[in-house]
């Protein structure tokens, strides 16, 4: 039986990537996933006891245990209201 | 009648940095907060031979009793890195030594070469630090080095600004080498007001205000040295070993903590601008970025800190 045409012609031969580029994607790729998947480590770290990093971080000083608590469960700063008449400092990098 | 407290701060060097103390309070809590910093800086330099991080590079490979704040900053560092992939790497040190940072910021110059003095050997892994909260030490891996850097003076604001709070003042920044975090209510009318210095040339791209949080910048403008055929700076990437160039001339952000606003700054200068933008975001954290053109590079959310409504950032 002849093989029914499809609408996207003849099957091309599938391109085949040298190994050593397949590994270097492979590399790219789990960097760009641990990279860009901080959200899902750092919605861990608010359970985790297992990693070294958790439970050192609730090892500290009393300001270092309080740092742990709940204001700790976001990584955002909270905007300014006002800015009449503040003193005002710097953040010039290091 | 409500009492005037009038507001107090003060300035001075420590950590290789320029310090500034902002309390609206009693003005002896200036003193409180400088001494802890101090003590701190004893603790946690790598030029002090006495230091506990020293004792911790030199004797790698087995535990060494830390005090609880080294404690909290290893433990800091190292979910830092966790969080960002490895992309912030406190074990850099070795790095650092070979590209020429073998001695204090300040007794660098443009002729320093690279290289450096003992410790070239060292290599990087964060993942092998252990920390023990009960036994109250840390191993580091044997061959590898911590370089606290910048969030050891993250950390120290953190610190630092929740201990003055308890102590009784109704606000305090503690900004050490544009590093800062501020809790409370400001002297003056309630929020932080901090210009953001622009990388490349004079004076602020942007002021922003926040009622609580922190700030950090990286850049790889100020700490910077060697001459201009082999210009170094301190920023590594644990990718290559080398001061990274990433087409970011420096970036800053805006987070809860000290501590976190400089990894994540460091982390999202790493990733470049694309990657790192992503990172800030992912976070939930905002950020600008300078790219080496100078050309500005908010997060979405950087317009909300801006003082004035959002006329602050000078595009």
């Amino acid at each position: 039986m002849d093989p029914t045409p499809t609408a996207a012609g003849p099957r091309r031969p599938a391109r085949r990537r040298h190994p050593a580029a397949r590994s270097r994607l492979v590399a790219g790729l789990l960097s760009a996933v641990l990279f860009l998947g901080l959200g899902a480590g750092m919605a861990a770290r608010q359970t985790t006891s297992a990693t070294t990093a958790s439970s050192s971080a609730a090892s500290g000083s009393a300001s270092a245990q309080e740092d742990t608590g709940s204001g700790a469960s976001t990584w955002a700063a909270t905007p300014g209201s006002s800015s009449d008449q503040s003193p005002m400092t710097s953040s010039q990098g290091s | 009648m409500p009492t005037m407290v009038a507001p107090a701060e003060l300035r001075f060097r420590a950590m290789g940095s320029d310090v500034h103390l902002l309390v609206n309070g009693p003005a002896s809590l200036l003193q409180v907060a400088r001494d802890r910093i101090e003590e701190l800086e004893r603790r946690w330099s790598r030029f002090r031979p006495d230091s506990e991080i020293s004792r911790l590079n030199a004797f790698a490979g087995s535990p060494v009793a830390v005090s609880g704040e080294t404690l909290g900053l290893v433990g800091r560092a190292l979910e830092g890195a966790w969080v960002t992939g490895g992309r912030y790497d406190p074990t850099v040190l070795g790095d650092v030594l070979r590209a020429g940072y073998d001695r204090t910021f300040e007794a660098l110059d443009d002729a320093s070469e690279r290289g450096g003095a003992g410790g070239s050997a060292l290599g990087r892994g964060w993942a092998g630090v252990v920390v023990d909260p009960a036994g109250s030490s840390v191993t580091l891996p044997a061959g590898v080095g911590l370089d606290p850097g910048g969030i050891g003076k993250g950390y120290a604001a953190d610190l630092v600004v929740e201990e003055v709070r308890a102590a009784g003042a109704a606000g305090v920044c503690a900004n050490l080498g544009g590093d800062l975090r501020a809790e409370g209510r400001a002297p003056g009318a309630g929020s932080w007001v901090v210009g953001i210095e622009h990388p490349l040339r004079p004076g602020p791209v942007a002021t922003v205000t926040l009622d609580r949080g922190a700030v950090a910048t990286s850049s790889r403008v100020r700490r910077a040295w060697g001459p201009a055929a082999d210009r170094r700076h301190h920023l590594i990437d644990p990718a290559t070993g080398a001061p990274a160039d990433t087409g970011l001339a420096a970036v800053t952000v805006l987070a809860a903590r000290g501590w976190q606003a400089e990894v994540l700054a460091k982390a999202a200068f790493l990733g470049g601008l694309d990657r790192g933008r992503a990172l800030l975001t992912v976070a939930g954290a905002d950020g600008l970025l300078v790219d080496d053109r100078g050309r500005l590079h908010p997060t979405g959310g950087f317009d909300r800190f801006l003082a004035g409504g959002g006329a602050g950032v000078d595009r």
